[in-house]
């Protein structure tokens, strides 16, 4: 099992059975025991992390759901500042969402979460007082150099 | 497999050359795909002038378990006085690399563009809304532009933060 992702999840199936899941793998949304599901949980994988556990009751004739979306720094950084999970269930043409993010909040129903625009603001905002902060003391250092 | 996306510039005609993975663009008044201080200090946009367009897909390197999909593209919804930033999202069709139907960089003003700053985390752009799970296929294109006028500060540009996202299943 691949450690890329921050959770690893299990299905409690109807007759109260568990299966874990490797979300990382292809065939972990196999049709029939998604069927069977009554549960989803994702349980962070380190677990003196902030993620949070989050377990969803899966309605009767509902399909489990799973994503996760990296929030990319295109300009100035060029970096991932976080990836956010979703895990949820879907039935007559809706999908219902929990997300997880990595300072512990969640959000639910809606598949735009404010949390993403402002933990990823937050996250940037830092970096660039950081790097402002870096050059001004990289320009100081500089000013105080002996002249030779 | 948890999927491995990497940016790519596209440059020369129809943007069909693809670049290796960058991790940051310049608005210059050149077609290439260096970044760093000294392309922008070789290659500067005159004020009044535009720079190249800059044209950009995502690379899936690493296949996804399932599927990779709904690209969005924002900024921080505010730029530097007389300094447009122009977007044009969905741009061609993704595919096997190095997509198609993409159109050659120029200084040329885009047509059929937006302003980037009307993009933000409350109304963000598609960059691409289909479904890839293959690896080394590519996004549609995203186009963006830098239009100083002629009453813009010479000098660095101002950074301004843009970002995207998209869906792993």
């Amino acid at each position: 099992m691949s450690d890329a992702f921050a959770y690893w999840a299990e299905l409690t199936q109807a007759d109260g059975s568990l299966v874990q899941l490797d979300l990382e793998e292809h065939g972990w949304a196999e049709p029939e025991r998604l069927a069977q599901a009554r549960a989803f949980t994702i349980v962070p994988k380190d677990t003196n992390s902030r993620w949070p556990f989050i377990r969803v009751h899966v309605p009767e004739g509902a399909k489990p759901i799973f994503k996760s979306r990296p929030i990319m720094n295109l300009k100035p950084f060029g970096v991932e500042l976080f990836r956010a999970y979703a895990v949820g269930w879907f039935k007559d043409g809706e999908s219902h969402w929990t997300w997880a993010f990595p300072n512990g909040s969640i959000e639910t129903e809606t598949d735009n979460p404010t949390i993403a625009d402002l933990l990823a603001k937050s996250i940037t905002d830092k970096m660039m007082a950081d790097a402002l902060a870096a050059q001004e003391a990289a320009k100081a250092a500089e000013q105080e150099e002996p002249n030779g | 497999m948890v999927a491995s996306l990497s940016l790519r510039v596209y440059t020369g005609t129809n943007a069909a050359t693809e670049s290796a993975a960058v991790t940051g663009i310049d608005f210059i008044s050149a077609d290439n795909a260096t970044n760093s201080s000294g392309n922008r200090t070789s290659n500067p946009v005159t004020v009044g002038t535009n720079s190249f367009s800059k044209h950009l897909r995502l690379k899936i390197d690493t296949a996804p378990a399932n599927a990779v999909t709904n690209f969005k593209f924002w900024t921080d919804g505010t730029g530097q006085s007389n300094v447009a930033l122009r977007a044009k999202l969905s741009q061609g069709t993704g595919g096997a690399t190095p997509g198609t139907g993409g159109t050659t960089p120029s200084a040329t003003a885009l047509s059929g563009d937006a302003d980037a700053y009307t993009y933000t985390s409350g109304a963000k752009g598609t960059w691409d809304s289909a479904s890839y799970s293959t690896q080394n296929h590519v996004t549609k294109e995203m186009q963006l532009q830098l239009q100083p006028n002629a009453s813009a500060t010479p000098g660095n540009w101002t950074q301004e933060t843009l970002n995207y996202s998209y869906d792993e299943t």
